[in-house]
């Protein structure tokens, strides 16, 4: 329901106004972020102003969201796509999906983003959905370090599907409102040294009280799109379509 | 002799002494010849007299001419005379040409008098033209006008120069206007085609609506069948454990509980099941009832070509180790019972609601489907919004919007199909969340002329 009102307004406006993004997102922590520069590459930028541009923006770009059972990967996506919180925990059945449709520096961008079960009999499934992705969100629990080592184990199932360094990794801490800001420190010092390990952007989000959701999936769109962008230039020929997604979910 | 005749011929005032002389010579000669004829007393009488005028004309002649000098004077009178002559001669000479001259004067005067005339005409006529220009003619003036017509020509020249420069333009706003025109054409013909498109794809959306009822009959039908079916082999279960019981023999005849228990299944386990395996699939009823819907019925097709896939199944449960390879392709849904505290997982039993059901790769079409269904469902909701967005404008403030869509596409050249095309059908084709079928070539196209 909600998200037919949602659809409505994006489409009086080609894009829902809280979607526009017309500064570049800045990162959590410098300590471990995939880019250090806080404004759109000079080629994009340029580019953008131009018509062609919105060939290459139309290009939906894949998230993957994977970490253990109960991290909040599902609550993490629903805050930001329906801007609601359910305290009850429902696992996954294999994967799940949402589309969110974005305005970057006034180009139309959408990413495709893939909510997949954590529960260990899942795997078989959701594993068939890691296939072009262009964006991997390994996901933990603030609250459970075991979650945090078990990172390391998703990147690298999720990564084996794709090709290596095509993707943008991101590491999320969830339910940062459960930890005192000293715990909370404790564990994203140790977060951080894994996500440098993993060349990986690390977060610290709180799906229930909304804390830094936004903002982390602005900068996911912003980096996607500026990658999506830089090789459309480069490649030269419009990119319409990623080959490898067409099959998957006849494969999947 | 002559002499005398000669005298006799003079003037007489010419005549000298000498000349009476001679002329009384020539009478005496006469009167000599007279008296030889008629004798002397003939003349007698008339000589004396004659001698007498002689003698009186001897005086006259003498007292006429006294002296020389009264003959140098005669001659200087007849010199003077004759100057005097001369004189007038040049006189009337000068007179006449006096006369000739004032002739000429005269004509020329008169042609001059004339030009007079006609200048005066003139001056009146430019003095009214100039009273008429209302400007006096001033010396000034007339110098300005000769620097007037300098500038003049300046100005000329400019002008001209302007003139061809504004051909020029004129003719490149020409060539101009021609390709706005060939732009505005192509255009239309862009937007017919997408009409006719759009008209295409609403045509094929009605068909596969009509389809998916039908197969959604079809299904129901099925799932009618599937139920008898089941029941069928509920039943079927239920004498062939009566029948091993019977085998087995008396000794474990004090157990009679577990044979109906397959039985049970059939129907209140389901609808057990929908609440708890199912629960946590979303509070999406339609979902919900889909996936059940799918999974019950998958349940028994796949086995279809042996009829006892089911029972295999359940067979399988009972004999647990024995069917290792097929674990494999039957790796079974749990469902809630993982989380269920209540939900141990033991043995696999017949009498949990919350056993596995499905296999693998039902699970992955119901994924599959479920993807696909949620894909269109979000283009449908795109493509109302659309529309309901459209009406709005509508009615806000462009009334005439259908009866000139041409001039509307030109001022918003984001048309709204193009717009869903672009946020809404192409990024899911991209995704391979809609089949790519040859209904969107049409589309892709179109994302090329953009």
């Amino acid at each position: 329901m909600q998200q037919m009102e949602n659809g409505k307004l994006q489409f009086s406006t080609p894009v829902s106004r809280d979607r526009v993004i017309s500064k570049f997102p800045k990162w959590y922590t410098p300590q471990a972020c995939l880019q250090m520069k806080d404004h759109w590459h000079g080629r994009v930028r340029s580019a953008c102003k131009d018509r062609a541009a919105w060939n290459a923006g139309m290009k939906m770009s894949k998230v993957v969201v994977v970490g253990d059972l109960y991290v909040g990967k599902t609550c993490l996506i629903n805050r930001f796509c329906k801007d609601m919180f359910d305290r009850d925990y429902k696992a996954t059945i294999g994967v799940d999906f949402e589309i969110e449709r974005f305005e970057l520096s006034g180009v139309p961008y959408t990413l495709q983003i893939w909510d997949t079960a954590g529960q260990e009999k899942f795997k078989c499934i959701a594993s068939t959905y890691y296939r072009g992705a262009q964006v991997i969100i390994t996901v933990f629990d603030l609250a459970d370090i075991r979650t945090l080592e078990h990172t390391r184990q998703w990147l690298e199932e999720a990564l084996r599907e794709n090709d290596p360094g095509s993707c943008f990794v991101f590491l999320i801490g969830t339910k940062r409102d459960l930890l005192s800001s000293a715990e909370c420190q404790r564990t994203e010092r140790d977060a951080i040294k894994i996500a440098a390990e993993m060349q990986a952007e690390f977060w610290s989000v709180s799906s229930k009280t909304g804390e830094n959701v936004r903002e982390f999936f602005f900068r996911v769109a912003a980096l996607a799109f500026e990658e999506s962008m830089l090789r459309a230039l480069e490649g030269g020929a419009p990119l319409t379509s990623e080959p490898e997604t067409s099959s998957e979910l006849t494969a999947a | 002799m002559e002499d005398f005749g000669s005298a006799l011929e003079k003037n007489a005032a010419e005549l000298t002494v000498m000349d009476v002389y001679d002329i009384a010579a020539v009478v005496g000669q006469e009167f000599e010849r007279i008296i030889d004829q008629y004798g002397c007393e003939a003349l007698a009488r008339l000589m004396p007299k004659v001698v007498r005028v002689l003698e009186i004309v001897e005086v006259l002649v003498s007292r006429n001419n006294i002296s020389p000098e009264t003959e140098e004077l005669r001659l200087e009178l007849d010199r003077l005379r004759l100057e005097r002559m001369d004189r007038l001669e040049k006189e009337k000479k000068h007179q006449k040409e006096l006369e000739l001259v004032e002739d000429v004067w005269r004509g020329e005067a008169q042609d001059l008098l004339s030009q007079i005339a006609q200048l005066q005409a003139e001056n009146k006529n430019l003095l009214t033209n100039l009273s008429l220009n209302d400007c006096p003619v001033t010396e000034e003036e007339l110098q300005r006008q000769e620097g007037v017509s300098e500038r003049e020509r300046q100005v000329m020249k400019k002008l001209k120069e302007v003139v061809d420069k504004q051909r020029d333009e004129i003719r490149a706003k020409d060539r101009e206007l021609t390709l706005r025109n060939d732009d505005v054409e192509a255009l239309q013909q862009q937007q017919n085609r997408l009409m006719k498109i759009n008209h295409d794809l609403r045509h094929k959306m009605a068909v596969v609506e009509a389809q998916g009822k039908a197969l959604i009959q079809q299904k129901v039908e099925l799932e009618a069948v599937a139920q008898a079916r089941e029941q069928e082999l509920g039943q079927l279960h239920q004498e062939v454990t009566r029948l091993r019981d019977r085998l087995r023999g008396e000794p474990a005849h004090n157990e009679e509980e577990p044979a109906p228990a397959p039985p049970q299944l059939s129907h209140a386990e389901t609808s057990d099941a929908q609440s708890s395996v199912w629960a946590e699939c979303g509070n999406d009823p339609e979902f919900l009832a889909e996936c059940f819907e799918v999974g019950e019925s998958l349940s028994l097709f796949p086995g279809l070509e042996d009829g006892e896939h089911a029972e295999k199944g359940e067979d399988y449960c009972d004999e647990d180790g024995d069917e290792e390879e097929e674990e494999e392709e039957a790796v079974l849904l749990w469902g809630a019972c993982e989380e269920d505290p209540a939900g141990e997982r033991g043995a696999l039993d017949l009498k949990d609601p919350n056993r596995p059901r499905f296999t693998l790769q039902e699970l992955r079409d119901v994924l599959h489907e479920r993807n696909e269904l949620k894909a269109k469902v979000f283009m449908l909701q795109e493509e109302i919004a659309y529309y309901k967005s459209e009406e709005q404008e509508e009615e806000m403030g462009t009334p005439p919007s259908m009866p000139s869509p041409v001039p509307r596409s030109n001022i918003q050249p984001e048309s709204g199909i193009k717009r869903l095309i672009f946020t809404a059908i192409m990024p899911m084709v991209a995704a391979g969340l809609i089949a790519d079928d040859p209904t969107l070539q049409p589309i892709r196209r179109l994302v090329s002329f953009v």
